[in-house]
């Protein structure tokens, strides 16, 4: 399996009140093409950092990130701005939207924006409206976004994120602002997507939500502290139990 | 516990709370040089003429034979003071400035030693001139702007008379209360008292050169008017109202200046409730929250209240300091010639500062409402109540074919069309201010008004040079002899006295023999046609109480002859109390007030490189400064054109100034509110040059937006606001204004909407601040 995201001795460090805070510390790992990992870790612990960190929306202090074959510590702020349009999706815990858009039109901005984008744009709104069908979304196309369920627009934000076709999305708690019924159908459709071969990075605090990635990494003090394989072969309960089982070694 | 939740709030939106600051201290400082401009330029002659000790009678006399006025007026019981001022006005000599030879400007100067003032003249810091250094000399502005270039402190003037001459330095410029005014068309030289000694001994001043000019107090001004002009060597005799009407031009800028100033003061307190509300608005998580922890709704008000209370005292109190300068600074282009100001500018600025607190407090409350209605966790939620709250966009990304910038600009302002709508509104009067006095400038020197100024339209037009020629065939004869084929002719002025029932009045009639009545523009009734015929101003009309079809006599040449009058007229002319008669009445004996300058049409209908050329031929023999055009005519009959067009540079600076900042604290206050959305559209992959397009874009469609209503409502607001300053000269039934297409409609919106683009610009390069990771993040 060809590895879509290299990570090498990241590290991430702030500096608050003249006081150095290393929320990364030489972090290492790699994912493969059509992995589904998942990122657990107690508050404070750096998970969401090392999420924005490796999807260039913040800045590494030290290390390596190569995403796609293509060394990220060169580029430049619109490369890594074209990057992210291009070649990745994110999905965050708030549902963050433009709100004064409507759904359809939040879902199709990022296409209408990408230079390497060469359909017209009515292309466009079919691919947009094709997603949303296929994720249940159709009925709230015109809505705005404060019309709709937190379910529903987290469903939108996965249509947004797949709309460039990315290689890989990126999740900050997707289901984190979610009940469990909306939270299952989110999570089933990251699932879907993964199987249809997107790889999938999701930082997240619920077993349940992680028993359903193909590895768990658990991240202490900005350092892996262990790392998880689900068998897939098994039942989701038995998935969770077995994980949970693990995290509690791990001092979940 | 409040107190520190206070110091907290202020230290750590610290942009929020200088955006306020910033805008109370412009309304602070807008509010107390507008209201100390109003104040100023309302009172303005009133306070002028009181400073400067004016009286209610001006007398000039020639005075060869002794103080004959003087000893008359001393004897009449119905003059209750009077004050005597000695001044020289040389029937020859030699004046230069600056290498310039300006001796034909002589004519209109009078020169009197600084310390023998009867009346208070004023420098141009508005300080008492009492004295003056030998070897200096104080000069009216009047005089400056006859030389090109003009005249500065340290420049040399050269006056030789007689077996004097004096080289003197221009050591400041005179605030001439009584002939100051350029409709006068008089300049005063202040000069040392050796210095005027010197001049006044000289061999060739005669006592023919020496006049008095007497200041009055009299509650009888026709009876002791009627006594001095039939004492004859009289030059002037006038009541203050017709030196009060020579100040009318500068009322003109004056009144320009208050409306702007009115102007500023609304963009100022929109500008600033919309910040107040915006910051409200912005800290409803936080109200929430403090609602939730069981804070009283009251406690929370006051707690904003307290806030506000701070930062409006601070910015009121930055703002009343700068508005001084800035008063002065508005105030300087209108002051040259008068004393423009008020006694109690400080108490003004500082109740205007003071309700600019109050009115920040009054907002605040207002604004504030909203807490009493929110649940808390409404308020926790931003104000947002789950109902849906928004209007939906009129437009749609997926139905458009916009590309995304130009979308995401114009969606911006749909979407909150109250906040756009009021930028547009405050951009369109800024450029509004602008157009209007561009409208007056370019209507002051255009042939638009040469029937206000009581001519035809010529060729040529030839002023100040009267000495040259004895008659208009004299010229006629001159040009023949340089191939010019031509005919002269000049408007003649004749101050007659008209009566009309129990109403009697002078006024300023026009005459002219080598045109016809017909020839001139009448608002009502028809022109003259017969000798018994005449055409009078509105404001005549009006005096005099009769219309067209009643009769007047008027006494020509010490008889009286009966007129009907058949025709209404609108005339600058004496500021409008004036007349036409018909080019058949004779004139024969009686007294001529002036003559308006040659009008020279040629015959042959040259073209216009032979017409240049016979053009530069008449400016060469004449001097640039008597030839003109009609507009240039016009320009320099009504002299404003240039005093307008400096106020309107001065205004429009303070508009562009105003703009930009309105711009920049705007766009930081959408920055400061909308930091998620750039963090998200960030973590999309949108560049920072992309968003900061997106940004100034909407800015600058605000601009555009606000360029097309000032175009639309340019014409009406320009009749709107100088219509009635016409009027007072004069044209009370309103004028057409010449617009300069390219100047009104490109130049200055172009301008603003460059202004305003590269403020918002500047200010979105912020943007790049904020990261992608921004995305969760609270301020």
């Amino acid at each position: 399996m060809k590895n879509i995201l290299e990570v090498k001795d990241l590290c991430k460090t702030y500096i608050v009140n003249k006081r150095q805070n290393n929320v990364l510390r030489d972090l290492s790992f790699t994912v493969g093409e059509g992995e589904m990992i998942g990122v657990m870790g107690p508050s404070g612990s750096g998970k969401s950092t090392l999420l924005y960190t490796v999807s260039g929306m913040d800045k590494m202090t030290a290390g390596e990130v190569s995403f796609c074959g293509k060394k990220m510590n060169g580029l430049s702020e619109n490369d890594l701005a074209e990057m992210r349009l291009d070649e990745m999706g994110f999905i965050f815990q708030q549902m963050y939207m433009m709100k004064n858009l409507s759904v359809l039109d939040n879902i199709i901005l990022p296409a209408v924006k990408s230079r390497r984008n060469t359909l017209s744009r009515k292309e466009i709104v079919e691919r947009g409206r094709g997603l949303m069908k296929k994720l249940g979304i159709t009925e709230i196309a015109d809505n705005d976004i404060n019309e709709v369920s937190g379910g529903q627009l987290q469903r939108a934000c996965i249509c947004r994120s797949m709309i460039n076709k990315p290689a890989m999305i990126f999740a900050d708690e997707p289901t984190g602002a979610l009940n469990r019924s909306s939270s299952n159908e989110v999570m089933d459709e990251l699932e879907r997507l993964n199987s249809e071969g997107t790889t999938i990075m999701l930082v997240t605090h619920d077993v349940k939500v992680a028993a359903r990635c193909s590895r768990v990494i658990f991240i202490v003090d900005g350092n892996i502290k262990g790392e998880y394989n689900n068998k897939r072969e098994d039942t989701l309960r038995q998935r969770e139990r077995d994980l949970n089982n693990w995290l509690l070694e791990m001092g979940w | 516990m409040f107190l520190r939740i206070l110091k907290k709030d202020l230290k750590r939106k610290k942009t929020m709370n200088c955006i306020l600051l910033i805008f109370v201290l412009i309304s602070a400082m807008f509010a107390a040089s507008s209201v100390n401009n109003i104040v100023a330029v309302t009172n303005g002659i009133d306070y002028y003429f009181e400073k400067a000790g004016m009286t209610d009678l001006f007398i000039i006399s020639s005075e060869p034979e002794g103080q004959l006025i003087g000893d008359m007026l001393a004897e009449k019981s119905s003059v209750k003071s009077f004050r005597r001022e000695e001044i020289i006005r040389p029937s020859g000599g030699e004046l230069t400035a600056n290498g310039n030879n300006m001796s034909a400007e002589l004519a209109f100067v009078g020169i009197m030693a600084a310390d023998s003032g009867k009346l208070h003249y004023f420098d141009q810091d508005n300080v008492e001139i009492t004295d003056c250094q030998s070897g200096k000399i104080y000069v009216t502005p009047g005089f400056s702007h006859t030389i090109e270039g003009g005249v500065k402190i340290g420049d040399k003037i050269n006056f030789s008379y007689g077996d004097v001459t004096l080289d003197l330095e221009v050591c400041g410029f005179v605030k001439d209360p009584f002939l100051g005014a350029e409709m006068m068309s008089n300049y005063r030289f202040l000069l040392s008292h050796d210095d005027y000694e010197k001049l006044r001994t000289a061999k060739g001043i005669d006592s023919a050169d020496l006049c008095g000019v007497y200041y009055v107090e009299t509650e009888d001004i026709e009876g002791v008017s009627s006594d001095v002009v039939s004492a004859g060597s009289v030059l002037f005799c006038q009541p203050q109202r017709i030196v009060r009407l020579s100040y009318i031009l500068y009322t003109l800028v004056a009144g320009i200046l208050l409306i702007a100033s009115v102007g500023l003061l609304i963009v100022s307190f929109v500008v600033m409730s919309f910040a107040i509300n915006f910051t409200i608005a912005e800290d409803m998580h936080e109200i929430g929250v403090m609602k939730a922890l069981g804070l009283r709704n009251s406690s929370i008000r006051w707690l904003y209240l307290v806030k506000y209370l701070c930062i409006s005292l601070v910015g009121a109190a930055i703002g009343f300091a700068a508005s001084l300068p800035f008063s002065r600074l508005l105030l300087k282009s209108v002051s040259q010639n008068m004393v423009l100001g008020n006694d109690n500018s400080f108490l003004f600025g500082a109740l205007s500062s003071a309700a600019v607190v109050l009115l920040t407090l009054a907002f605040c409350w207002h604004f504030t409402r909203k807490i009493k209605t929110l649940s808390p966790i409404d308020a926790v939620r931003s104000g947002q109540t789950g109902e849906r709250f928004h209007k939906k966009s009129l437009i749609s990304l997926n139905k458009s074919p916009m590309n995304s910038t130009l979308f995401m600009a114009l969606n911006d302002i749909f979407s909150s069309p109250k906040q756009f709508t009021l930028l547009t509104a405050v951009f369109a009067l800024c450029a509004v201010i602008i157009m209007v006095l561009a409208n007056a400038a370019n209507t002051l020197k255009s042939d638009k008004l040469l029937f206000l100024v009581g001519t035809t339209k010529s060729d040529v037009y030839i002023s100040g040079t009267s000495s040259l020629f004895d008659s208009d065939e004299e010229l006629e004869q001159f040009l023949e002899e340089k191939g010019i084929p031509a005919k002269v002719h000049s408007e003649a002025l004749y101050n007659l006295p008209v009566v009309a029932g129990d109403k009697r009045i002078g006024l300023m009639f026009q005459y002219c023999s080598k045109t016809h009545a017909s020839d001139y523009v009448y608002e009502e009734g028809s022109a003259p046609q017969h000798s018994s015929e005449v055409a009078l101003s509105f404001i005549a009309a009006e005096e005099l109480d009769v219309g067209i079809g009643d009769k007047v006599t008027i006494t020509i040449n010490g008889q009286d002859q009966q007129f009907m009058v058949t025709a209404l007229i609108q005339s600058f002319c004496q500021l409008g109390e004036s007349g036409r008669l018909h080019e058949s009445v004779d004139m024969t004996g009686a007294s001529l007030s002036s003559i308006m300058g040659w009008q020279i049409d040629f015959t042959d209908s040259p073209d216009k490189e032979e017409f240049q050329r016979r053009f530069d031929l008449l400016t060469e023999y004449f001097g640039e400064d008597s030839v003109f055009d009609a507009e240039g005519f016009v320009d320099d009959t009504i002299r404003s054109a240039d005093t307008v067009n400096s106020v309107k540079s001065l205004l429009l600076a303070v508009v562009l100034f105003i703009v930009l900042l309105i711009c920049v604290l705007m766009e930081h206050s959408f920055i400061s509110r909308e930091k998620q959305e750039i963090a998200l559209m960030k973590a999309l992959g949108f560049r920072t040059s992309q968003i900061a397009a997106q940004h100034t874009l909407r800015f600058a469609i605000v601009g555009a937006a606000s360029a097309i209503l000032a175009a639309v409502l340019c014409l009406p607001l320009t009749k709107l606001a100088i219509d009635p300053v016409f009027g007072m000269m004069g044209a009370t039934k309103g004028v057409s204004y010449k617009l300069e297409p390219l100047e009104v409609f490109i130049v200055y919106p172009a301008i603003i909407i460059a202004a305003v683009a590269v403020g918002a610009l500047i200010t979105s390069l912020s943007i790049k601040k904020i990261k992608a990771s921004d995305t969760s993040g609270n301020e």
